[in-house]
């Protein structure tokens, strides 16, 4: 995996190892992202996602594996490494007793911001967040949303290379929920490299370039969401309804390439497709010409869920 | 150094926004000044003895007393004994009217052994006076012309003074009102109140603030530094208005200014090290604060802060070493004392920065430690 590895990668681990007592937490671990990649981990509670990034930010010593942080090589050991990092933890950590404000302006001179440019930043990052209005207010005043927003405004306020948000949409509700997705979203078109861990696969599937799914410390497959989908071999399942020569159609269906099964059902046809996407005006095509008008599909593709079971035996959420 | 400026500013600035710290700080101590003024402030005297009794020779006795810088207070009954019985006086003296013995009881103080030595040693002059009357009475001098005789040659003879090296009162010599008291009350209470900075340390890691501090460019070492920065300004700050306030209410005579500065410096910082120490080390705060207070008492107590360390066995003294207290208190010693300098000082000082250079890296290394844990 190494020697394919860009050689201007944001992050590359390999072999990250760390066990704590008899409990192998993560078990050689390896991935690295590319800049401007956004990179999920995805897996359940436990899977070992926040030890792998507690160990890329040198709060947890690894017990085997190297990491390279934005060409440094020995990791998060240095100084200089670290600052090209930003770190968004799964728990909030801001001083509840300090304003917005504030709090940017602790990690913005611990990132030694130049107390020049630090006030327009912090500025800058409560716009961005959306607390501009409320950047003189203790942030225990917040709602869980805002204290999230800000949580993540501080791991963005020294424009780091990497950023890394650990399960950053939990215990949040649905409307902040997509407040931050959407933030997210817009940080990954920005170009900033992130790396997104999550136990949704929702999540994943829609922010991430690649994803690796985890469990039990293992990374057990990693690649981008139609590279993963096909892992399981399982083809998607279109049905067409409609009215005309149904059963015409259905047999024309039947003998395109990727088409694997067509059976008719009253007024649809229910065929099993690889790639169905890829086929879609094809096959609609194919059903005009053989005289069917059709009024409904449906394509339903394995997803991520089915991945993981496939490959764990085991659902994603238990 | 902004990095070490930064935290030790957030956690002054945390503290004071809790409005009970201007209590801790500015309204408490107001307690311990009055405490310290009382018992140790005002007039560098030896202390107050009670005199019960009338006639010349209580008047000599009375001299000779006030000579030797205590305070003496006629008593007409024997309520002065219960006076000493509390500690609010150092002795009582009762003199008989006839030649019958002088009786004194003295304080339950270290001091008051001083105080019984400056007594015996007045009624020694009044022995002394008393044969020589009788003498020159059987020489045929009589009356007044024998005294004014006797108290001419008392005047230029040699005094004869006995000081004896096992007498604890000795290592007091060149002490006001025992001003010592002061300071070991002060040792006591600031480095109690430094140790309770371990709790906002503990605070700030089940808050994840200090794990997120650790990824960014910032060392351990430096956030350990700022930190106990924190701790320690606010720990000075306690205990320059503490020792401020008893020598301008009370005339608490602290000694050179400068060395008195460095010693309460470096007795503060040592503090605070161990304040953050202990909340590198302790997971919970209440464990923290039990710990902080006990190890606070108890180097108090084997430090010298609580009785005088010149009353301690020689083992304790020993132990007594490795606190804080006890260098804190040798350097106050000969500030006061012996009217000692920074000069004068620097074999405490020294100890006391040691002290710190080994507290702080260690604090980091448990801090590290302390933020892998769950
Ligand atoms: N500091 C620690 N000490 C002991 N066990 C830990 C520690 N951190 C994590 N673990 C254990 O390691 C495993 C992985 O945990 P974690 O990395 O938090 O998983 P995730 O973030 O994917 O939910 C879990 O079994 C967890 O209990
Ligand atoms: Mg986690």
């Amino acid at each position: 995996m190494g020697a394919e590895q860009p050689p201007d990668a944001v992050l590359s681990v390999e072999g990250l190892t760390k066990s704590f007592g008899d409990r192998r937490a993560v078990d050689g671990v390896s991935f690295e992202i590319a800049p401007g990649e956004t990179f999920g981990l995805l897996g359940p509670n436990g899977a070992g996602k926040t030890t792998t990034i507690s160990m890329i930010c040198g709060l947890v010593p690894p017990d085997a594996g190297r990491i390279t942080l934005c060409g440094h090589a020995d990791g998060p050991a240095t100084p200089q490494a670290r600052s090209r990092l930003g770190y968004v933890p799964q728990d909030l950590a801001i001083y509840p007793d300090l304003t917005a404000r504030e709090n940017l302006q602790l990690f913005g001179r611990l990132q030694g911001i130049p107390r020049r440019a630090l006030t327009s930043r912090v500025d800058e990052v409560l716009e961005m967040v959306g607390l501009a209005d409320r950047a003189r207010d203790l942030t225990k005043e917040y709602s869980g949303g805002m204290k999230r927003r800000l949580n993540i405004g501080v791991g963005l306020l020294h424009q780091p290379d990497l950023l890394i948000l650990d399960e950053p949409t939990v215990g949040v509700d649905p409307q902040s929920r997509n407040a931050i997705l959407e933030a997210v979203d817009a940080l990954a078109a920005e170009g900033l490299a992130l790396l997104y861990t999550t136990h949704y696969m929702e999540e994943a599937e829609r922010l991430c370039d690649r994803i690796g799914i985890v469990d039990q410390g293992r990374m057990v497959a990693v690649g981008t969401v139609d590279e993963l989908l096909r892992i399981t071999g399982e083809a998607d399942a279109v049905a067409l309804s409609g009215s005309g020569a149904v059963g015409a159609a259905a047999a024309a269906l039947g003998e395109l390439d990727g088409v694997s099964a067509a059976s008719v059902d009253g007024t649809s046809i229910t065929l099993t497709v690889v790639d169905a996407p890829a086929h879609l005006a094809t096959m609609l095509a194919v059903a005009a010409e053989s005289g069917m008008s059709v009024t409904d599909v449906d394509v339903s593709r394995p997803d991520l869920e089915d991945v993981f079971l496939h490959l764990t035996g085991r659902a994603l959420r238990d | 150094m902004r990095a070490v400026a930064a935290i030790a500013g957030t956690a002054l600035r945390r503290y004071f926004r809790d409005r009970s710290s201007y209590f801790f700080v500015f309204v408490f101590p107001i307690a311990l000044i009055l405490l310290i003024g009382l018992q140790f402030g005002g007039d560098p005297g030896l202390g107050e003895v009670a005199l019960v009794g009338h006639g010349p020779r209580a008047d000599y006795l009375a001299r000779e007393l006030r000579d030797a810088s205590l305070t003496v207070t006629p008593f007409d009954d024997d309520s002065a004994r219960e006076l000493v019985a509390r500690g609010r006086i150092s002795a009582v003296v009762e003199v008989p009217s006839t030649g019958d013995a002088v009786t004194v009881t003295p304080g339950t103080f270290a001091r008051g052994q001083a105080v019984t030595a400056a007594i015996r040693q007045a009624v020694a002059a009044l022995g002394d006076r008393e044969s020589a009357l009788a003498a020159l009475a059987a020489a045929g001098v009589h009356g007044s012309a024998a005294a004014t005789a006797y108290d001419r040659v008392d005047d230029v003879g040699p005094r004869f003074v006995v000081k004896k090296s096992d007498d604890p009162g000795a290592d007091f010599d060149g002490l006001g009102q025992f001003d010592l008291g002061a300071a070991q009350q002060f040792n006591l209470f600031v480095f109690l109140a430094a140790l309770t900075g371990a709790v906002p340390l503990i605070q700030s890691r089940e808050l994840r603030v200090t794990q997120r501090e650790l990824t960014t460019p910032i060392s351990a070492f430096q956030l350990v530094v700022g930190e106990g920065l924190g701790r320690f300004v606010i720990a000075l700050i306690q205990g320059v208005y503490i020792a401020a306030g008893t020598a301008v209410l009370f005339g608490v005579r602290w000694g050179n200014l400068l060395a008195t500065l460095a010693t309460m410096v470096l007795f503060c910082a040592v503090a605070a090290a161990l304040g953050v120490l202990i909340g590198s080390t302790f997971d919970n705060q209440n464990a923290a604060t039990g710990i902080g207070i006990g190890i606070g008492l108890v180097a108090a107590a084997i430090g010298g802060s609580m009785v005088p360390l010149e009353l301690f066995p020689g083992a304790i003294v020993a132990v007594a070493r490795f606190t804080p207290h006890y260098w804190a208190y040798q350097a106050f010693a000969t500030i006061q004392r012996h009217d000692g300098t920074v000069a004068d000082i620097g074999g405490p000082l020294l100890v006391l920065g040691v002290m710190l250079v080994v507290l702080i890296p260690l604090g980091a290394t448990l801090l590290r430690r302390a933020v892998t844990r769950p």
